[in-house]
């Protein structure tokens, strides 16, 4: 055994293992013919050499098929796609872009080929400190969690603010994948919209109220009147028939003259109905009382006003008294519905608070937005005017609160 | 009794008629896929010559200082597998040790495969798998 030699070979071993850490694979360690445990040593390490070689590389062709099946998912989806790799768990700034396509270069007004490879924060250097909710985003999905950031303010390259809906979804080899859907037009397209429906909306309960109002007038004005008269002249025929001996004939003209007084009570109940005209002479509280005066409802309703009808449009007082007297109606037909309470009050708005005792309840969303049907019409109405509906219920209490609000 | 049947590049292949085995006696070292393949073909030429379903093996690899990872691969393929009923490995160095060694720890081959010193306790092992 020669000393010397042997501690070269031994030195060869070392460097090629320590090339091995370095994912160095070049180079074989050469096999004596002597075949002793030196030789043994190093046939060991240059098929582990091979193993640890072999085994990066199919790890790679493995990780590039992802990518290239990412890819084709990525350049396939209308929505504006990213995929960025982990280099570095503990360290955000190190997520390096591999992917992006299209729809994403228009979305964020970039050019893919000056930022693939590149760290997020060298792409984007201002997204540690401007968009902190994306960061904390990626954050969550290096830890494995799917998320959705609604609304995220992006400013594009034009300086015109845009908002964007953004996913982020961790994927398998230290992926994340990140979308961003383009809201801006959508929301624009909505707001019009809803512009123009609520201007369509607002044409529509106008011209209803002034439908009503002028038919009303006819009732009053025209119908009643000409009732009037009539009555009039059958108090005068009723006299003249009092002595006579006809009795058929004062039978008739007493049948004729009850069907008038029935006819005008019925027309001035309507006209009121249309239109209350204590609502324009009187105001919002007198109306609602006369309302519930009229309406001989089965319950027992408290009213309490504290509003300055001089201060309230026409207009308000016609969407709040349509609004109180529907859910007044609407209460009666519930028959376990035992008492109500109206508050009105005014000051910058007029409010109006009611309080349903017996179990009545309205349905609502999440939101304590009214969405049963028949009451949609009243809050539109309301929202129309600026102001809001909202309704609880308290189980316990079977007690519903109704919270009207219009601005003044 | 041995009868030389096959030689390929890197093996010169026996037929054991006394114990009924395939003898193989790597005389180069295996470098490619290409000699890995080469020796299984001539290994399967031999068991149908012998009309048998499988062989058993005994592969003496006393010379060999390197067997490729492509040659391990192959060795530890379906395809071996359909061939070989069980393979002898028979080393008497250190260097063989660590082939075999690793051949059967990271390759790990589909045909019952075992290391031997004595290839007299190689054939014995051998008969414990049916001949057929």
């Amino acid at each position: 055994m020669n000393k010397y030699k042997d501690k070269h070979r031994i030195n060869y071993i070392l460097d090629k293992l320590e090339r091995i850490a370095h994912l160095d694979f070049s180079g074989r360690l050469k096999i004596n013919a002597i075949t002793d445990e030196i030789d043994a040593l190093s046939v060991g390490v240059n098929m582990l050499s091979e193993e640890i070689e072999f085994s990066l590389r199919e790890k790679e062709k493995t990780a590039q098929k992802q990518v290239n099946l990412l890819q084709q998912l990525v350049d396939n989806s209308p929505l504006g796609s990213m995929v960025v790799h982990i280099e570095n768990r503990s360290d955000i700034t190190s997520l390096k872009i591999v992917i992006i396509n299209d729809a994403c270069e228009d979305a964020l007004g970039i050019i893919k080929e000056n930022i693939i490879g590149k760290t997020i924060l060298q792409a984007f250097p201002l997204l540690y400190d401007d968009y902190p909710v994306i960061i904390d985003g990626l954050k969550k999905a290096i830890e494995g969690a799917e998320l959705t950031l609604n609304r995220v303010e992006l400013n594009s390259s034009n300086s015109l603010p845009s908002y964007f809906n953004v996913k982020i979804c961790p994927l398998v080899n230290d992926y994340i994948f990140l979308s961003f859907e383009n809201i801006t037009k959508r929301n624009e397209v909505e707001r019009k919209l809803k512009k123009v429906e609520n201007s369509i909306l607002n044409s529509i309960i106008f011209s209803q109220e002034n439908t009503r109002k002028e038919v009303s007038k006819k009732l009053h004005d025209g119908l009643a009147q000409t009732l009037f008269g009539l009555k009039f002249h059958m108090e005068y025929i009723n006299k003249n028939v009092r002595n006579s001996k006809d009795k058929e004939l004062k039978e008739s003209v007493k049948v004729v003259r009850e069907y008038i007084e029935r006819s005008i009570a019925e027309i001035k109940s309507l006209a009121l109905d249309l239109m209350p005209i204590s609502l324009v002479e009187e105001g919002l509280s007198a109306s609602i009382r006369n309302h519930i005066n009229d309406s001989e409802y089965k319950y027992n309703v408290q009213l309490e006003s504290n509003i300055n009808d001089e201060k309230i449009d026409y207009d308000i007082r016609i969407v709040m008294f349509r609004a109180i007297s529907g859910i007044l109606d609407k209460a009666s037909e519930y028959t376990k519905v035992k008492k109500i309470k109206v508050q009105l009050l005014n000051g910058a708005s007029v409010s109006c608070k009611i309080e349903i005792w017996g179990g009545f309840n309205i349905e609502v969303n999440n939101d304590g937005e009214i969405v049963e049907e028949e009451f949609k019409v009243s809050e539109k109405r309301i929202n129309l005017m600026g102001g809001s509906v909202y309704s609880v219920y308290d189980k316990n209490l079977g007690l519903t609160t109704i919270l009207m609000k219009v601005s003044l | 009794m041995k009868e030389l049947l096959e030689e390929t590049t890197s093996q010169n292949i026996y037929w054991d008629s006394e114990n009924k085995i395939v003898h193989g006696v790597l005389i180069a070292n295996l470098t490619t896929l290409e000699d890995a393949i080469e020796n299984i073909d001539a290994q399967e030429r031999i068991k149908n010559k012998m009309n048998r379903e499988k062989t058993r093996v005994l592969i003496d690899m006393s010379s060999v200082s390197e067997i490729s990872k492509e040659a391990r691969n192959y060795f530890s393929n379906e395809r071996t597998a359909s061939i070989q009923r069980a393979t002898a490995l028979y080393i008497n160095s250190v260097v063989g040790r660590v082939i075999g060694n690793f051949f059967m720890g990271i390759n790990k081959p589909l045909t019952p495969t075992k290391i031997f010193t004595d290839k007299k306790a190689a054939i014995k092992w051998l008969h414990a798998y049916k001949d057929e």
